[in-house]
């Protein structure tokens, strides 16, 4: 190959600079190998979190690396717009940000909760609705200090309905629209609205599933994920599947016609 | 983080389901499943001690968190399942590096300890970086499934006989959750190898110990008609001095190999003609090479032991004592013949020379002598019979086998080259154990 070619290839990443960022999910497997990546010395993160325990364990494998961090323990989910706004507000007061990441989400055997009405709304819950609060309160003030990044965390699983996994699925695919009209309402401040949608990685959330197709870990889509969010100007402003050969394999799946998918067994 | 354990070489074939732990609150004999444990980090050791076949592994690449960092010691605490790896990326970047590091970068900081690893640095002085990694270790976290304090977790220090037990312990003393390590200031980007070629093994012997280079390695053919046994080249490097800018991290390999080929490269005429190339090829008098070239020659290929598709191999490494060139000299050739006349050796077999430091653990492999590594294609009873008269001539030259790349070893042998083993039986987790202890233990 040209040499010049190969070079356009193989051209190594821009260095970011340090960002001042909020992490909700920040114990998930994912936020944690992305927040290894973008700590360093300037850095400065807020860690959202439910278990001060292992909040604290991130926190201390960041400040090791040289970012300054500040510890959130959520309350019970009842009061969490109640808890968010104010939050905001004081973080917000601090200084800008340039971005946010949602990461929690929680996984459940599909049979233990499809015929569970209670199950369906917590589930929808914490992979869905929870997540849109949190845009939902963070949108404002990103748009006033018109720039930097939202990102939240999807899946593949939210493409399509799957007998295997539908109501996290589901869940997930509230939180991409909401993503992508989000992201449509907000082109015009120049902040950035990014749905992460990753197949399966080898995390405690995936742990009881067994084997899984092309599963892969944090660390090696943790790059991909960086390089989306970016920072200011530069980044994605779109769906990024990671790793990438999930867009080939999706848009496959997604074109399938009804009458194929559902004699899928997959 | 994978969901199936197996060791790197193949032999055993066994393969384990593993239990992945993210946090250290999750070592917890309440919530963990019962009977046997043993801790599993990246897979990288050769033979059983990293397999625990009646009962459950511990898969603990999750625990890969920094956890505090002393800039006025470059003292770093890491949790176990960190990889060296990942520990370089850390500190490279800041101008400091691992004083000790084996032949592969990814192996874990808890397989570090417990197998008590070492590079090619170990004869050079503790205090510059030599011994083996437990000399560099300053504390270690243990969790012991005996112990109701604190959940079970405690903080071991080096004055305790339980911290110089856990250090080449294999793991069998409890499940190692965080350790800290001494850094060093990195002296440069690049070594500065000095290349000797070998005639015969004195020849060798002679160049090893006349170079007192702070890092050596030799590398030897065993394919090599009879007349050349020994011809190959010593290596002895040390750090081209250079301060100006840290260097940078060592990258993940860009070459690998994503599933096992449909056959084995490694055939006869295959390592006959790696062999030539490596150790025929002319080289330079001095090469400056990039540290991680270096160190890890084979971490440019990921998962390359699946170029030996599905066959699989054997490694022996034993220290032999050095007494003068042509005595240890005599051992080795016995060695290698033995090697040469009913194994299939495969590519690059290495000696080192292994300083005389008091061993940092209990059961440590490393002691004084020089260190022979040989790769075997593993051919079933044949290889294990060859083994096992391999393990008889280490034996009575007074040397010792070493675990993690074991595969053989009896339990006679480890008794006799491991003479603080019934001390060590003391200080076990009694729910901790593995294939490796099991065979050496009880014949």
């Amino acid at each position: 190959m040209d040499n010049r070619l190969l070079k356009f290839f193989n051209r190594p990443n821009k260095p970011l600079p340090p960002q001042r960022l909020l992490v909700v999910g920040a114990t998930s497997a994912i936020a944690q190998a992305a927040l290894r990546l973008w700590a360093m010395p300037g850095a400065a993160f807020i860690l959202v979190g439910r278990d001060a325990e292992k909040l604290t364990a991130v926190a201390a494998d960041c400040t090791t690396r040289g970012a300054q961090t500040q510890v959130i323990v959520l309350p019970n989910a009842q009061g969490l717009a109640a808890f968010i706004g104010p939050l905001l507000t004081e973080v917000f007061a601090a200084g800008k940000l340039d971005g946010a990441l949602i990461a929690h989400g929680h996984l459940p055997a599909q049979t233990e909760v499809e015929n569970d009405p209670a199950a369906i709304v917590e589930q929808t819950m914490v992979n869905g609705l929870s997540g849109a609060i949190w845009l939902a309160l963070l949108a404002p003030h990103f748009a006033a200090q018109r720039g930097g990044w939202l990102a939240a965390i999807t899946s593949v699983a939210a493409n399509r309905g799957r007998a295997k996994m539908y109501v996290y699925g589901a869940a997930k695919a509230l939180l991409a629209h909401y993503l992508s009209g989000l992201r449509q309402r907000l082109s015009s401040s120049g902040v950035r609205v990014i749905d992460l949608r990753p197949g399966p990685i080898a995390t405690p959330m995936t742990a009881g599933l067994g084997n899984l197709p092309l599963l892969t870990t944090t660390a090696a889509i943790a790059p991909r994920l960086v390089k989306a969010c970016g920072n200011g100007n530069h980044g994605a402003n779109r769906t990024i599947y990671l790793p990438g050969i999930w867009l080939f394999i999706m848009s496959l799946l997604d074109n399938l016609p009804e009458f194929l998918w559902v004699k899928l067994k997959i | 983080m994978a969901r199936q354990a197996h060791n790197w070489g193949g032999y055993p074939a066994t393969r384990q389901r593993v239990h992945n732990i993210f946090w250290q609150a999750e070592l917890n004999t309440a919530t963990l499943p019962a009977g046997p444990l043993l801790a599993h980090g990246n897979g990288r050791s050769q033979g059983d001690v990293g397999l625990c076949s009646q009962g459950t592994l511990l898969g603990l690449r999750g625990l890969n968190r920094l956890m505090h960092f002393d800039p006025a010691t470059n003292q770093l605490t890491a949790e176990a399942g960190i990889t060296l790896h990942e520990i370089l990326q850390f500190a490279v970047p800041r101008g400091l590096m691992l004083p000790v590091v084996p032949g592969t970068r990814f192996v874990t900081l808890g397989g570090a300890i417990a197998n008590d690893v070492h590079g090619k640095n170990h004869h050079a002085p503790i205090a510059e970086g030599g011994g083996s990694f437990g000399h560099h270790v300053t504390a270690i976290g243990l969790w012991r499934t005996d112990v109701t304090q604190h959940g079970g977790h405690q903080t071991l220090m080096p004055t305790t006989a339980l911290f110089t037990a856990t250090i080449g312990g294999l793991g069998l003393t409890g499940i190692i959750t965080h350790a800290t390590v001494q850094l060093f200031p990195m002296q440069g980007k690049a070594l500065a190898v000095q290349n000797i070629q070998t005639k015969t093994l004195e020849d060798l012997l002679a160049s090893l110990q006349q170079h007192q280079a702070p890092y050596s390695v030799a590398w030897l053919s065993l394919t090599a008609p009879e007349a050349e046994l020994g011809s190959g080249w010593l290596e002895a490097a040390a750090w081209v001095r250079d301060d100006a800018t840290p260097a940078s991290p060592p990258s993940l390999p860009k070459l690998g190999l994503p599933m096992p080929l449909p056959f084995n490269l490694w055939q006869p005429p295959v390592v006959k003609a790696f062999n030539a190339v490596w150790l025929k090829r002319p080289r330079a008098a001095v090469t400056q090479v990039p540290y991680s070239k270096f160190f890890w020659p084979l971490d440019g290929v990921a998962n390359w032991q699946q170029t030996f598709g599905p066959a699989s191999f054997v490694q022996m490494q034993a220290v032999v004592p050095f007494t003068t060139p042509a005595a240890t000299a005599t051992t080795l050739r016995r060695l290698l013949q033995t090697v040469r006349l009913r194994g299939k050796p495969t590519f690059l077999n290495t000696l080192k020379l292994m300083g005389d430091h008091p061993p940092a653990g209990l059961c440590s492999f490393p002691r004084a002598g020089v260190a022979l590594a040989l790769d075997l294609l593993f051919e079933g009873e044949q290889t294990l019979a060859l083994l096992r008269t391999l393990e008889s001539l280490v034996l009575e030259a007074g040397g010792a086998i070493y675990p993690a790349k074991d595969s053989a070893l009896s339990a006679a042998a480890f008794a006799a080259m491991y003479p603080r083993a019934a001390d060590f039986k003391t200080y076990r987790d009694p729910r901790i154990t593995s294939d490796f202890y099991e065979r050496a233990t009880h014949g």
